[in-house]
């Protein structure tokens, strides 16, 4: 059993060797997890947009088939007090509109980061590939990664911003 | 450190699944001679997300592939190759095997190598100028980067803006792109910032054909310089509030040329290609649900559930019927109840274009296969079914459209000489009736021939005469082994088709009519239940227990008199109903129970399950009602001649009868301890 | 006095909420799915009062505000904006291109029927 201070010394010493390679090696372990993460974040969000939409269509629905029930002559009181509830109600149904521009938001993320990534990737392997055009190359998955890098700035919208929302708002099917 | 992949495995197979089928619909739809830019973007997008989940899994086959067929669009894209009906044909193939081979993964844990290889080698064909090794991944740039434009328009002297063709400008710069600013001084020029994918030559011709070469100036947008940040003044955060009333045009549009135009382009400068994905995505997907199925079960149980308590309510209200106000309260809340549980039903049901989506292509292989030309019509793809009613259905509707392909539409000469349209039309029609729903597959073909089923029928020895009514002669063709096809075509000549189809049909709750015409074609009618959860049943009391019988079985009910009651040689009885003798059975005895039934006090409920008739006795019909269907077997076991159970509004509960079940059931011998501890447990 | 109003917003929800509201205080509806649809609407009818959402497709609310107020016949018709955010920079930006009041969504059903009646006086 080394110490452990031995084993700090080896993998420096070979960092010191091969420091491109080692980084390398770790930024394509990193990249790969952030992939990966994205896709399945995307395929998430993806679902919830279903869900939240057809959830919102069957509710609207079904508030718009209760008040049509109301206003049919012959409701008594108790109608008036529905009433009431159904325009408090129609505050609350909202909420999809504001949660479907927060999907979109994390989604444009998520979308910029995974554009981030698999330049990184083709990068990386820029790096590691030595060959006739490899200076070219290089410079050209630089460029990209750059760019993706800088569209990633504007990604996402700072402008939702709601304070209020209760439980029970979200709470979908 | 390796990462745990199997976590996402079945993320990757659902969503290239989907994939698949998307850029499947898409290939269908695309026109060879001007493809559409949004469709192919959106096909490549599906290849190139398939491509990267493949990588990222270790599938490198599915990744090479995918990547052929990236380049195959990228060349259509560029216009370096023309998408005719060959190229397609060759990535719908592509799609196939791609699909086929994620579906063998996802279930063997392995796949055909070699396929995938010769469908590799077979794309690259299509990209010659390729070299072997993947170019630097590129990503999908939209055909077209988006650009600002600057429009001038100068006004009519005189008139102002109200001289200029507003509707028709604004409608125009609707079509070219996004409209982001707007300024005017209100006599002499209006400006128009546009951010759009056209270039400047289109932009100009269309706004010169609108107002005139001399009035319009567009040129290249150029942001000005960047401004310092003003610091956001102490506000409220009041809901809402209103603006000094004394704000005039002037000092507004002043303010706008100063401040708030320039600050504004600022914010949009990142966003650059981005700014047209977030307005693309701002129209949420329209499609369905894929959510836990455990999720929607518990959830569907509650409002099954509450179904229940509802009922209940209103028997109580029914007894305590003196009180108007609790009478209508009631009713309002089974009203809002019947809302609700068709909403929460509603999230299992889905357009049954999910199905009709599949039909266009098999109609497309086929058709070119056996050298047909057909049309497929499609009306109502957007009636909803429940999700598992739509899987139960494909294999019946893809077998009917195939006969309808195979032996109905006749081939264009014959057609032709029979003074038809060469091109035959398949029609599949869905809508929703009387609480179901119906599907019609029609097509123009010859038509069943009578004289052939007939013989057929008659040489296979079944009860067939020349006397008998078209109807009467269409049901042999569902009888097992049925065919008339003089070879077994590989397509779907074995005849064991329709009474699979039948018999399907029967297990969701459905019925099937056949019509036909000779040399008119044939007209199949599938009628179904909404959903499987629940049953429209009539409810019975037998030897004192209270039982369901579903009411889709049911042909009549009636008092059988004594002299309509004859003994057979074994022992069985049966019931005279007009022209025809059923089986009478002892309902009571079949189950077990103790029964209290005779004949003269008993009613007989007619069944008739996929052409097996027969007549069962009970004591009382109470009534009919919709009922949810609860399974046994999660709460106690399966018992022979019991289908399910439910809760009736009194709370008691009734079991709800298998009547085919019943049918072939023998009277036992153990006596009915099996059924009395069910009705316990339940 | 029952007003002819005109709701913009690219989500169906928020336009049928908005109906369901301004038409139980009386008022008449036409909606608009986004920024462009909601000129051509306010170019075709006449209308007393105009509330639109900010981020839409097409044309974004502020445009919208700006297009219109450059109109000679929606110089002086109430224009409210409906929006996610409170913050002051977009009451700023609202208040130049020429909006005559702001909402924050989810808008409070009664609230909205009195700055409705207040502004359309």
């Amino acid at each position: 059993m080394s110490s452990p201070a031995a084993g700090e010394d080896q993998r420096s010493a070979s960092a010191a060797a091969n420091p491109g390679a080692e980084l390398a090696g770790l930024l394509g372990q990193a990249s790969t997890a952030l992939d990966l993460q994205c896709r399945a974040a995307h395929f998430e969000l993806r679902q919830t947009q279903r869900l939240l939409s057809d959830a919102t269509r069957r509710l609207l629905d079904c508030f718009h088939a209760a008040a049509r029930e109301l206003a049919e002559p012959g409701s008594e009181t108790p109608a008036a007090r529905a009433g009431a509830n159904l325009l408090a109600a129609s505050q609350h149904l909202q909420f999809s509109d504001l949660v479907a521009q927060l999907l979109n938001s994390t989604e444009e993320r998520v979308d910029g980061l995974l554009h981030v990534s698999e330049r990184l990737q083709e990068l990386l392997r820029a790096l590691s590939a030595p060959g006739p055009n490899a200076g070219e190359r290089l410079a050209f998955e630089k460029r990209a990664f750059l760019d993706a890098l800088a569209e990633l700035e504007g990604c996402g919208s700072t402008r939702v911003h709601q304070s209020d929302m209760t439980a029970g708002e979200t709470e979908l099917f | 450190m390796a990462i745990d992949l199997t976590r996402f495995l079945p993320m990757f197979f659902e969503e290239t699944e989907e994939h698949l089928a998307n850029m499947e619909t898409q290939l269908l739809r695309l026109d060879p001679n001007a493809p559409d830019p949004e469709a192919l973007h959106s096909i490549f997008r599906a290849a190139h997300s398939v491509k990267g989940n493949s990588a990222l899994l270790g599938a490198a086959r599915f990744s090479e592939v995918m990547h052929r067929i990236e380049s195959i669009l990228d060349r259509i894209r560029k216009e370096q190759l023309k998408p005719d009906n060959d190229v397609i044909t060759l990535l719908l193939e592509a799609c196939d095997v791609v699909r086929e081979q994620a579906g063998r993964l996802k279930d063997k844990g392995e796949c055909d190598e070699a396929a995938l290889d010769a469908l590799h080698e077979r794309l690259r064909r299509f990209t010659p100028a390729e070299t072997s090794a993947p170019a630097p991944s590129s990503l999908p740039a939209p055909a077209r980067r988006s650009e600002r434009f600057s429009i001038e328009v100068d006004l009519p002297s005189g008139q102002g803006i109200t001289g200029l063709p507003l509707a028709n400008l604004y409608a125009e710069l609707g079509a070219l792109g996004r409209l982001e600013d707007v300024r005017t001084d209100g006599t002499t020029s209006l400006s128009l910032i546009l951010l759009t994918a056209q270039s400047t030559d289109v932009v100009r011709d269309k706004l010169h054909g609108l107002l005139g070469a001399q009035s319009v100036r567009v040129t290249p947008y150029v942001a000005p310089p960047k401004l310092a940040e003003q610091p956001p003044p102490a506000g409220s955060a009041s809901e809402f509030g209103l603006f000094s009333d004394e704000v005039s045009l002037a000092q507004t549009t002043g303010m706008l040329s100063e401040r708030g135009f320039g600050r504004r382009a600022i914010d949009h400068e990142a966003t650059g290609i981005l700014g047209r994905r977030v307005t693309d995505r701002l129209h949420l997907d329209r499609s369905s649900i894929r959510v836990d199925v455990a999720k929607l079960d518990r959830l569907l149980n509650l409002v099954g559930e509450l179904v229940i308590a509802q009922s209940m309510l209103s028997e109580a209200a029914t007894r305590g019927a003196r009180d108007a106000r609790l009478r209508d309260s009631v009713a309002y809340v089974g009203r809002q109840t019947r809302e609700l549980q068709e909403a929460v039903m509603g999230i299992r049901l889905l357009p049954i274009d999910y199905l009709f989506s599949r039909v266009p292509r098999l109609v497309r292989d086929l058709a070119r296969r056996l050298g047909k030309e057909v049309e497929l019509i499609t009306h109502g793809a957007e009636t909803e079914l429940d999700k598992e009613m739509i899987e139960k259905l494909a294999d019946p509707i893809m077998h009917l459209v195939r006969n309808s392909l195979d032996h109905g539409i006749e081939a264009p000469v014959v057609r032709a000489a029979a003074g038809k349209e060469k091109v035959g039309k398949i029609q599949l029609r869905a809508t929703h009736q009387a609480g179901g729903v119906v599907i019609e597959i029609l097509d123009d073909g010859a038509g069943f021939d009578r004289e052939r089923i007939l013989a057929k029928a008659i040489e296979r020895g079944m009860p067939a005469h020349p006397g008998m009514s078209d109807e009467e002669v269409w049901q042999f063709v569902f009888a097992p082994g049925f065919t008339t096809a003089e070879e077994l075509s590989d397509i779907s000549g074995r005849g064991v088709g329709m009474d699979v189809v039948k018999r399907n049909i029967r297990a969701l709750g459905g019925h099937i009519e056949v019509r036909s015409r000779p040399g008119a074609g044939v007209h199949i009618v599938l009628r179904l239940p909404l959903t499987l959860a629940i049953l429209d049943g009539m409810t019975v009391e037998i030897a004192g227990e209270t039982f369901i019988v579903p009411l889709s079985l049911i042909a009549e009910a009636f008092l059988p008199q004594s002299y309509q009651v004859k003994t057979v040689t074994t022992g069985a009885r049966v019931v005279q109903v007009r022209d025809a003798y059923l089986p009478l059975l002892s309902t009571d005895q079949l189950l077990g129970l103790k029964g209290k039934t005779t004949t003269q006090a008993a009613i007989a409920i007619a069944v008739d399950v996929d052409g097996r008739r027969a007549a069962l006795l009970v004591d009382r019909l109470l009534g009919q009602q919709q009922v949810v269907i609860k399974s046994l077997e999660a709460n106690y076991r399966r018992i022979p001649g019991i289908a399910g159970a439910t809760v009736l509004g009194n709370g008691r509960v009734a079991l709800i009868l298998d009547i085919n079940a019943l049918l072939h059931l023998e009277i036992p011998t153990s006596g009915g301890q099996d059924l009395e501890a069910a009705l316990g447990a339940a | 006095m029952s007003k002819l109003v005109l709701t913009v917003d690219d989500s169906a929800a928020i336009r049928e909420m908005l109906a369901y509201v301004l038409k139980s205080a009386g008022h008449r509806v036409i909606e608009a799915e986004d920024g462009m649809d909601g000129l051509q609407k306010a170019l075709a009818n006449q209308f007393d009062l105009i509330i639109t959402d900010q981020s839409m497709p097409k044309m974004d609310g502020i445009t919208l505000v700006k297009a219109l107020r450059a109109l000679p016949q929606y110089a002086a018709v109430p224009i409210l904006l409906l929006t996610t955010e409170s913050s002051d920079g977009m009451k700023d930006e609202g208040r130049t291109a020429g909006a005559t009041g702001w909402l924050v969504k989810p808008f409070d059903p009664n609230k909205l029927i009195d700055v409705v009646a207040k502004v359309t006086r």
